[in-house]
């Protein structure tokens, strides 16, 4: 008679997803914080969060950044109750389109950009993303970008506000500005 | 902490200014004076007005009779049997993409330019 072997799977986290969880919880606990803010217009959030995916793509590089951006939207969303509705859709497209210009960034291996101008494409391509999903799936029709003036100026406006916040905090971590795509 | 930003970043910064200002242009900016209107009635043919005509006519919705009045380029509603008034209150349109309803009579009025667009529904 033969007994299946009984098969083990061992899962052993080493330093570096230990590193990605810190860092990610610290994404997520400003996410569920700023989803408590009231805003004036639906869709318009400062998106804080994004500078902890930011900085870590200034500390660590691209795969970290997608590491915790990711895990971000999908815990943040379990924690507020709104995994798998449209706010989630949106909020994943929207990270995703951040992930994809740091990526895009950190094989072009420019040097001539600080976390600042990052943060302005990134706050940019957030946004677009979200209006094309919206377009896409809930309200197909053109007047939707009639609105797109106002969203567009949100996104300038907070990517230049949380540039400004990742250059200070980069500076802080006694590192250089400038990403490097390690 | 200016001094820490680059060249990139501020051209960065300059082009995004101009991305979005030129938003403002191409979505909040008028479409001129309007050549034509387009009356829609539910359940009925659309009716096309030349807003170079000055001419008054009565629309039989769902309610009763609408008065749409075209002059000097310009085309209101003048009379509907609705209780708000909300079509009357729209007053004279003249720009294209204008819009006046009244939704409890289901009569619509939009506004278009030179180039009457036309899709597979109007066929």
């Amino acid at each position: 008679m033969v007994y299946p072997v009984k098969r083990q799977l061992r899962l052993t986290a080493t330093n570096e997803d230990y590193r990605v969880a810190k860092l990610a919880a610290l994404a997520i606990g400003i996410h569920v914080l700023e989803a408590a803010l009231p805003s004036p217009l639906p869709g318009i959030k400062p998106g804080l969060a994004n500078i902890v995916t930011l900085i870590v793509f200034a500390l660590y590089g691209i795969r970290f950044a997608s590491w915790v951006s990711l895990l971000r939207v999908f815990v943040g969303s379990l924690i507020i109750g709104t995994f798998l509705s449209p706010t989630f859709v949106l909020s994943l497209s929207g990270a995703v389109a951040s992930v994809l210009v740091l990526w895009v960034y950190s094989q072009w291996r420019l040097k001539s950009l600080s976390v600042f101008g990052l943060a302005i494409l990134m706050s940019i391509a957030h946004m677009s993303a979200q209006l094309i999903m919206v377009y896409w799936l809930f309200i197909p029709h053109e007047a939707l970008f009639v609105l797109s003036p106002v969203f567009m100026t949100a996104a300038l406006v907070f990517g230049v506000f949380n540039g400004f916040i990742a250059v200070k905090v980069t500076s802080r971590l006694n590192q250089h500005a400038y990403p490097t795509s390690s | 902490m200016i001094k820490e930003l680059t060249k990139g970043d501020i051209s960065i910064f300059v082009v995004a200014l101009g991305f979005v200002l030129s938003l403002y242009v191409i979505f909040w900016s008028t479409g001129g004076d309007a050549r034509h209107a387009h009356v829609n009635v539910v359940g009925k043919k659309q009716v096309i007005l030349d807003l170079k005509e000055e001419i008054s006519i009565k629309v039989e919705g769902v309610l009763g009779v609408s008065i749409i009045e075209v002059k000097d380029g310009k085309v209101r509603f003048v009379e509907s049997p609705c209780s708000n008034k909300v079509c009357i209150r729209s007053g004279w349109l003249s720009q294209v993409n204008s819009l006046a309803a009244c939704l409890p009579n289901g009569v619509s009025l939009y506004l278009v330019g030179s180039k009457a667009r036309f899709d597979s529904i109007n066929f």
